[in-house]
């Protein structure tokens, strides 16, 4: 049992580990989870690797159109365009008789092409937005998390004043009932006080009295 | 009284689920009334091939009656017709052929329940989604009690059983959660159920530090019991493993009991033992730290209520309702619905012993309030009674 004690102090713990509050007297797996849950929401997530962000940069905005995508080709594909061009007001001939078939293939590869590539801009600007939101919104959580905390603070202070707020009140109680209860007794003392006083003169009284006899 | 119990296979050789479980409600029932078990000669479930000869049988004290499969289940085929009803419309047809398929499919046993009705008083049927299960309900509703052992799977969704549950006379289940989900799924509240589970057997003699000589194993290990199998979350158990592993450079290893039907991976700290006797399983426990019970569908778990009747925390996959709900409730241990999740709650119990066994002490609080020998039996001698007195009234 010593070596695996031992074993168990070998672990490497995040310091966040020994945040966890637990009442072991009155265990509660409940609590426990929403902490571990609190903890986890409060870590920040790992950032994407630079190799992933280079990745991502690399990818250029498409041509307007995909024809543009010809240059791509080499200046043949480039000539080839301009000859068409020239030839344009015989095309629906030429594209009749000679190379209709290429010419579609042709069209539809590029469309093809440029649909993709914009496709994959797309998706490299969603994931920069959505790698941004993340990073925000990982701030904001974090940010929220510690106002919960602060707020949730702030309502154990305020707790702790209406318990003593209520403790002052039941102690002003106290010293009231107290205070009044030693007014009685004060009034009761005089009282006594004042029939002790009348006792004693009236005992003066007659022990002037019975001196005065004894010496006759 | 006499009470017949209805499983799919039945035997020694059988060392979990539904059949360990009906096996031991049979063996302690039977010193109240007079048992005899109804069942069939499969011992593989894969296949259910017939493996026992005789027809009839005692085992420990128990008149067992074997009926013959009559065809054995292709799994090729039906895995074919389970994934066609699961990702199709399909009718009660579809459904009743699957049941077929899924056997193990005796017929003389169903016929014998018809023939043989008014030599029993009850049949307690157990695991809802056979065959056996299913005709025989339908044989005898008024005399059947049903254990369904139903896990959170699409199985349950199932037009035939959503009848089904609402023909027997009662209910005994295994957990709050498994008969919430009956009852969302059947809306069968008008009958009688008691929430009942099963005991749990514990051997005289086990002890963990001779486990960890007898395999050679120092310094600290958990442990997983039961079948190493991808639906009952090992894969994802491996992988959380070796990540933790890997961030934490705990040397915590990880030790494996059971068949398997998964590559396990190798690594120094994974440990496989294959198929240990019961002395062994609980010697292990014993000496682990903690349990995990990785499943994403069971219906009770009797290898968590094993870790905790030797108090023994446990660290369950979240994300089956019923172990989550059993460590909530048993305040036993904690559990992971993500690999964060996993690493946090894995780190703390390594690191805080005092919180093991606090986790473990209300475990076994737990386990003894609610699943000793003598409440189980109790709870079945009142189900019954209930009955009884329904029927004089």
């Amino acid at each position: 049992m010593v070596g695996q004690e031992e074993n168990e102090k070998k672990v490497k713990l995040t310091p966040g580990e020994r945040e966890i509050y637990i009442d072991y007297d009155r265990i509660d797996v409940a609590s426990i989870m929403e902490q571990i849950r609190r903890k986890i929401a409060t870590q920040p997530r790992p950032k994407p690797s630079e190799k992933i962000i280079e990745d991502k940069e690399i990818i250029p905005p498409p041509p307007r159109s995909p024809w543009e995508l010809e240059a791509t080709y080499g200046w043949k594909a480039r000539a080839k365009r301009i000859l068409l061009k020239l030839m344009r007001p015989l095309s629906p001939l030429i594209k009749l008789l000679i190379f209709p078939v290429y010419y579609e293939l042709r069209e539809t590869v590029l469309k093809l092409h440029h649909a993709n590539m914009r496709i994959d801009y797309a998706c490299t600007r969603l994931d920069h937005l959505a790698s941004k939101m993340d990073t925000e919104l990982a701030k904001l959580s974090q940010l929220l998390n510690q106002r919960i905390d602060r707020v949730e603070k702030r309502f154990e202070e305020i707790d702790q004043l209406k318990e003593y707020t209520k403790l002052l009140h039941n102690l002003a109680h106290n010293l009231v009932v107290e205070m009044s209860k030693l007014k009685i007794e004060l009034d009761t003392l005089k009282i006594h006080h004042r029939i002790l006083e009348k006792d004693v003169r009236h005992l003066e009284q007659r022990e002037r009295l019975l001196e005065k006899e004894i010496v006759q | 009284m006499k009470v017949a119990f209805v499983v799919q296979r039945y035997g020694l050789e059988i060392s979990g689920g539904a059949e360990l479980h009906c096996r031991w409600v049979a063996e302690h029932m039977s010193q109240y009334w007079e048992v005899e078990v109804l069942t069939t000669k499969a011992l593989d479930y894969i296949t259910w091939k017939n493996h026992f000869p005789r027809d009839e049988e005692i085992i420990n004290g128990i008149k067992v009656r074997r009926f013959p499969v009559v065809r054995p289940r292709h799994p090729e085929r039906f895995g074919r017709i389970q994934n066609y009803i699961f990702e199709n419309e399909h009718t009660i047809e579809d459904e009743l052929r699957w049941l077929e398929e899924e056997g193990p499919l005796a017929p003389s046993l169903i016929s014998y329940i018809k023939e043989n009705e008014n030599k029993y008083d009850y049949f307690i049927f157990f695991s809802y989604r056979y065959y056996h299960s299913y005709w025989g309900i339908k044989a005898v509703p008024h005399k059947s009690l049903l254990v369904p052992t139903a896990e959170h799977d699409p199985v349950i969704y199932l037009r035939i059983f959503r009848d089904l549950f609402r023909l027997p006379r009662a209910f005994i289940y295994n957990s709050l959660e498994e008969r919430e989900m009956i009852q969302k799924v059947a809306n069968n509240e008008h009958i009688p159920g008691e929430v009942v589970g099963v005991g749990i057997e514990i051997p005289p003699l086990f002890s963990g530090e001779q486990f960890r000589k007898k395999y050679g194993l120092d310094g600290c290990y958990a442990i997983y019991i039961g079948r190493i199998d991808e639906n009952k979350g090992c894969l994802e158990l491996f992988d959380y493993f070796l990540r933790f592993k890997e961030e934490t450079s705990s040397p915590l290893r990880l030790v494996l009991i059971g068949s398997t039907i998964l590559k396990i991976p190798s690594h120094p700290d994974i440990i496989y033992l294959g198929f240990a006797s019961e002395e062994d399983k609980f010697s292990a426990l014993d000496g682990a730290l903690l349990l995990f019970m990785p499943s994403f569908y069971e219906s009770l778990s009797m290898v968590t209520l094993e870790a905790w009747a030797l108090k023994k925390p446990v660290l369950v996959n979240g994300r089956c309702a019923v172990l989550k709900g059993q460590c909530l409730r048993a305040n036993g241990g904690l559990y992971y619905e993500n690999y964060d999740e996993f690493r946090e709650a894995l780190g703390l119990l390594i690191s805080d012993s005092r919180l093991r066994e606090v986790l473990g002490l209300r475990g076994y609080e737990y386990f003894k309030q609610n699943y000793t020998w003598e409440i189980i039996e109790n709870k079945y001698l009142k189900i019954v009674e209930k009955l009884e007195q329904e029927k004089r009234t």
